[in-house]
């Protein structure tokens, strides 16, 4: 069967004007089959739609390595559309890696990439270590080794001077038959581990260079094994040593770091109760008659929440969407001596006979989250149907099959990705559950600001030091809502910035009678000898709409006012989740001027606090 | 049976339809069947039919009618 059928439905609902129906209907392919000709297929398609209308992020990414990637492309620019992702690409050369990143002229730089990826094999790095190790004495293992880590240096070295790209670097699986056969992994000359050390100075490398990423090359392979991911005839043909399930693999761990880099990771998971988190039905079974516990498959069941724990660990909300009596529901979450997941690890809660859907969008309401930041668990086949239908912006998923493997499907979702990993992750979600205790007293009080004179805030504004900056930079990767200029930022760029003179970088956090909200706002910039420019303004979306938007501005005016730049000049980019921002700026009080931007003089300027605010900079109480 | 299956993974892999592929169909006559689409066509023949070519039949098929013919032997081989 040709793909022709799909391509008549699609071509309707472009005539219809249904262009997001007709995007949606083209990737879906993608879901149903990966193949050369399905890839192939998609990519013709997609030539007739307008990205920019469909809110597809564009993003410049150049192939780089020691192999053939000409085949390898296609196989990624399909699986990023699938992700909202249109990738232009650059392949490089056979084994042109080395050249075309040390060369400042070179063909990869005119190009100018947003991300490099750069997969070079141990085989064409550094041969020996692969086939001639039985030869090599510990000095001359060592000396492969450095020499292998003294080129990578030496190509990032040039091209971190050269270009702001992010880089994912592969590193190197270890020889599916070393040499030394069962005593290998006795010894401390061994094969495997000289690649272990090769992989554990290549990863102290990718910390040192700003932002150079490791892509787990050795652990993708050992995942699907040695013998599906390569190809000998592939190799003997084109130089390329990927089997085609391999380039499927490896191209949805490249998407990965897409989403994560441009902030399309899902964030919160939302669970149903009956058959997911436990077994059997409750309203039939009673509290005492469900699955959970020491036996099989009750076990099975604990497991699973302990996965489920462990992402909401990781910094993901969790949710729940439960067809049952909020009642009966809640006391065993409560009470059930098996229950991994308490009531205090769930974010919000729907446990209600309602439409699924229908919670779902006033599960984002209530989170002040998109849909897209949702996954939804589900073992009933028609309630992930009905959502998808509903929802497409939701990733719907079946939980099904063997109770034993949930858990480990659960942790191989490849879809709440991040880039950092801080103390906020491990509390995340018991700063919703405070939310939740605010918005119960918002519904009893009766104005506005005797509710924010309820909560007895305090924001505290402090410059950026090496304890934060990890946060700040996930506060711009992660915030898409508040965020005036939507720009991402690592750690390491933000300290590079730092330390360039007239850049401050302000974090706000925010303590109130709940609980602390952590650092959940930040504002960038840079001044010249006049002018002060805001780079970044960004506010968590927890926190949107207490004042405190209009404070941290208001602090950052008066800071630039202070150091004598009587010319303040902001900018609003606008993205498709940036709306709740548009008005920000002109109710400051900034005037929009010819050129695009805001523009605010403040010669006479003095900063003025909500009085529900207790503002205090650097630890100090201000008015 | 065979050669439509065939015909339609081409039409789908090359963008071309699929009266363009006749049995002499060729990278001669076909400008997308270049050397690289050449393995894809292999990869994704070797998915449709869950079977697999060797690196001397990957070479010799060199138009329609050969490949129709050598994953008809495939698929008869046990």
């Amino acid at each position: 069967m040709t793909f022709s059928a799909h391509k008549s439905e699609i071509e309707a609902l472009l005539t219809n004007g249904q262009t997001d129906a007709a995007w949606a209907r083209l990737v879906s392919i993608l879901d149903a089959e990966t193949s050369p000709q399905a890839n192939a297929f998609v990519i013709n398609q997609a030539r007739q739609f307008a990205f920019d209308s469909l809110g597809l992020v564009r993003v410049r990414v150049a192939l780089i390595g020691s192999f053939t990637l000409d085949l390898f492309a296609p196989v990624l620019q399909a699986r990023a559309y699938a992700s909202r992702l249109a990738a232009e690409l650059y392949v490089g050369g056979f084994n042109a890696w080395q050249s075309e990143l040390l060369n400042p002229a070179s063909a990869l730089y005119s190009f100018q990439p947003d991300v490099i990826f750069l997969a070079v094999r141990l085989e064409e790095l550094a041969p020996r270590l692969l086939k001639e190790f039985a030869s090599l004495d510990a000095a001359e293992i060592n000396a492969e080794i450095e020499r292998a880590l003294d080129s990578l240096r030496g190509a990032l070295r040039v091209l971190r001077a050269k270009s702001n790209a992010r880089v994912v670097i592969h590193n190197f699986a270890a020889p599916p038959f070393p040499i030394l056969g069962i005593l290998d992994a006795n010894r401390a000359d061994g094969q495997q581990a000289a690649v272990a050390r090769l992989n554990a100075e290549l990863a102290e490398v990718a910390r040192q260079v700003q932002d150079v990423w490791i892509l787990d090359a050795a652990r993708l392979q050992s995942e699907i094994g040695y013998q599906q991911w390569h190809d000998a005839r592939l190799w003997a043909l084109a130089k390329l040593p990927l089997s085609g399930k391999a380039q499927q693999r490896l191209a949805a761990e490249y998407v990965r770091f897409l989403r994560a880099f441009y902030g399309l990771s899902r964030k919160v998971l939302v669970l149903d109760l009956d058959n997911v988190l436990w077994g059997g039905v409750l309203g039939e079974e009673g509290g005492d008659g469900i699955q959970l516990g020491a036996e099989y498959p009750g076990s099975a069941y604990v497991e699973f929440q302990r996965a489920v724990l462990d992402l909401y660990h990781r910094g993901v909300l969790l949710a729940l969407n439960s067809k049952n009596n909020a009642e009966e529901a809640m006391n065993v979450i409560e009470n059930h001596p098996a229950m991994r997941l308490r009531p205090n690890h769930f974010a919000a809660t729907r446990i209600n006979w309602l439409d699924k859907a229908e919670n779902l969008s006033s599960l984002a309401a209530e989170l002040n989250l998109g849909l897209e930041s949702f996954v939804f668990a589900d073992d009933s086949e028609i309630e992930i149907a009905r959502v998808r239908s509903a929802l497409p912006q939701v990733l719907a998923l079946q939980v099904q099959g063997e109770p034993g493997l949930r858990a480990d499907w659960l942790r191989s979702l490849d879809v709440f990705d991040s880039l950092s990993f801080s103390a906020e992750d491990r509390t995340r979600g018991a700063l919703y559950a405070q939310e939740r205790e605010r918005t119960h007293l918002k519904q009893s009080i009766a104005s506005l600001p005797d509710f924010y004179r309820s909560l007895e805030m305090e924001l505290l504004l402090f410059p950026a030091d090496e304890r934060t900056l990890e946060r700040a930079a996930q506060l711009t990767q992660r915030t898409n809502q508040f965020n005036l200029t939507t720009r991402r930022y690592t750690a390491a760029q933000l300290r590079t910035l730092q330390g360039t003179p007239g850049t401050h970088l302000i974090l706000a956090q925010l303590r109130d009678r709940f609980g602390d909200n952590g650092i959940i706002g930040l504002a960038l910039t840079r001044s010249d000898a006049f002018t002060t420019t805001l780079d970044t303004f960004l506010l968590s979306c927890r926190v949107i709409g207490r004042g405190i938007e209009s404070a941290l501005l208001a602090y950052v005016m008066e800071l630039a006012r202070e150091l004598g730049h009587y010319r303040f000049g902001a900018e609003f980019i606008p993205t498709a989740k940036n709306h709740v921002a548009e008005n920000f700026l002109a109710e400051q009080g900034l005037a929009h001027t010819a050129d695009g931007t805001w523009q605010k003089e403040l010669q006479n300027f003095r900063a003025a606090y909500p009085d529900w605010l207790a503002v205090r900079v650097n630890g100090l109480e201000r008015a | 049976m065979i050669a439509e299956r065939v015909r339609d993974v081409m039409s789908d892999l090359f963008g071309v339809p699929r009266d363009a592929i006749d049995a002499h169909a060729s990278p001669k006559t076909i400008p997308q069947w270049d050397s690289l689409q050449h393995l894809n066509l292999v990869l994704a023949l070797e998915q449709e039919f869950e079977i697999q070519f060797s690196t001397e039949e990957i070479s010799a098929m060199t138009d329609f009618t050969q490949v129709v013919e050598t994953v008809e032997q495939r698929l008869a081989q046990p």
